[in-house]
């Protein structure tokens, strides 16, 4: 079914929608929550919780684009679960080890950047990586985006692992730059 | 800001970004290789390549590597021949070497027996004297690995780049080696005297340059290093001021200094600094070079 036809249920109040998207979207969801959470069980409640979350959000909401809405909505509630879960004790594995790279970017934290909208960020972030090459542009969505680990990536791509992570520093270390430039950080 | 204010922001990139990194990609599976090699072999074999189309191929290597026009300043008719060295595990390509007059640049590639390159980082290469004795990285100098990311370049195979200096080298047959793969030896060719541009104010202090890098040697270490090894921390403006009054100021791809010591390992009381150029440079018309406010004029 296309995107404009779940939607168009989802407008309708249909319950249908969310069957019609657990069909085309569970497997899609499914590896994001995984690659995030690393728990087949925690995976599989918050993709039932996206769904939830997405049927909730259409009406007012009406996405051109499914499978980023709810991508979005799914990655979302992931972090949102890992946070509660590490605010503790951070843990280990392929997520936390993608968010400690991904803190080289951001500084002490005392800066007045405490105060910039992650909306405005995400404008900044949004022009910065429509300025840099295809692969590296999605590389580092894979990997801060889906939070795929490295080996998952270079097997995606067809690239050594050493090469996929020469490329995620590079592309971390323009970002740096980016926000140092523009005192972001 | 704070990370999670970080993760927040890139979970909110354009929708069409999401997508197309999500896309089931087509893996190249075959990657550019030299057509010289056919079988494996125990023992490593050395081939030259034939010259035809050479100057193309290494002007292309070096605008990839430098990322810039720059190669177009190299003679092309100096640069030897790709030399390929095989063993059963690995093909690696000597691409094409330079000499800037202070280093030798090597641009190496490498394959494995499915044509995907092996993973350099696990490769540190060793530079073995004429006596036997062996230096990490080169003699005194220094290697790292280069990546190629974009569409294009990502169709070749990696490349390592060493910088073998030839300030510390005293001997002349030696070669360089990886680990792992003893049998392949590249041979360190000899200084080739190509002009290298100094300058001095007078006192002991003095700046080289050449189309790789700039090199500081002086009593003190030089500002912006911390003593007495390591890597800058607060880098003084570097400019080169060209016959025609117009200034560049340059930006290094990496920097580090070393203390410099006798044959009995004893401090000399000099210090050499490096500062490798991001781009390969020109520097027939540079006349003095400016370093955070104190100008040298060419010797």
């Amino acid at each position: 079914m296309e995107d404009s036809q779940i939607v168009a249920l989802y407008l309708e109040r249909n319950e249908q929608a969310v069957q019609e998207t657990a069909a085309k979207y569970g497997g899609y969801c499914m590896r994001i929550a995984r690659s995030i959470l690393r728990s087949e069980e925690d995976a599989a409640e918050i993709v039932n919780e996206a769904y939830l979350s997405v049927w909730q959000s259409i009406p007012p909401n009406q996405p051109e684009t499914l499978t980023a809405f709810i991508g979005r909505i799914t990655r979302t509630l992931c972090l949102k679960r890992l946070r509660t879960a590490y605010a503790a004790k951070r843990g280990s594995g392929e997520t936390t080890a993608a968010l400690d790279e991904l803190a080289e970017c951001v500084g002490s934290g005392q800066n007045v950047e405490q105060e910039i909208e992650a909306k405005e960020l995400a404008l900044r972030i949004n022009c910065f990586l429509q300025g840099i090459p295809e692969t590296e542009r999605s590389i580092f969505v894979c990997r801060y985006w889906y939070f795929n680990s490295i080996s998952e990536i270079a097997s995606q791509f067809g690239f050594s692992q050493s090469k996929v992570k020469s490329i995620l520093f590079r592309t971390r270390k323009k970002l740096c730059d980016m926000l140092r430039e523009e005192d972001l950080i | 800001m704070k990370l999670d204010t970080l993760t927040d922001a890139i979970g909110m990139i354009d929708d069409d970004l999401i997508v197309n990194a999500a896309k089931p990609r087509k893996i190249r599976q075959k990657r550019h290789r030299l057509p010289v090699i056919a079988a494996a072999a125990a023992a490593a074999v050395c081939l030259t390549v034939g010259a035809s189309a050479l100057a193309a191929r290494n002007t292309h290597l070096l605008d990839s590597f430098f990322g810039n026009e720059g190669a177009d300043q190299v003679s092309m008719a100096e640069l030897p021949a790709p030399v390929v060295y095989e063993t059963g595990d690995v093909t690696l390509t000597v691409e094409t070497e330079i000499d800037d007059g202070m280093n030798r640049l090597y641009l190496i590639s490498a394959a494995d027996r499915n044509g995907n390159p092996p993973d350099f980082m696990d490769m540190m290469s060793k530079t073995v004297h004429a006596d036997g004795s062996l230096t990490q990285f080169g003699t005194g100098g220094f290697g790292f690995g280069y990546h190629p990311a974009d569409e294009e370049t990502a169709a070749r195979p990696e490349y390592l780049a060493y910088f073998v200096e030839y300030a510390d080298r005293e001997d002349s047959d030696c070669y360089l080696t990886f680990r792992g793969f003893p049998d392949i030896r590249i041979p360190i060719q000899p200084e080739q005297n190509t002009p290298v541009a100094e300058f001095s104010d007078g006192s002991d202090t003095v700046y080289r340059l050449s189309c790789f890098e700039l090199v500081y040697t002086g009593t003190e270490a030089p500002a912006g290093f911390q003593e007495p090894v390591g890597e800058p921390v607060n880098e003084p403006e570097r400019w080169l001021i060209y016959a025609d009054g117009t200034k560049k100021q340059l930006d290094n791809q990496s920097a580090g200094i070393t203390e410099l010591r006798d044959e009995n390992g004893n401090p000399t009381g000099q210090y050499r600094a490096y500062y490798s150029h991001k781009e390969y440079l020109d520097i027939s018309d540079v006349t003095a070079v400016e370093i955070g406010g104190t100008v040298y004029p060419r010797k």
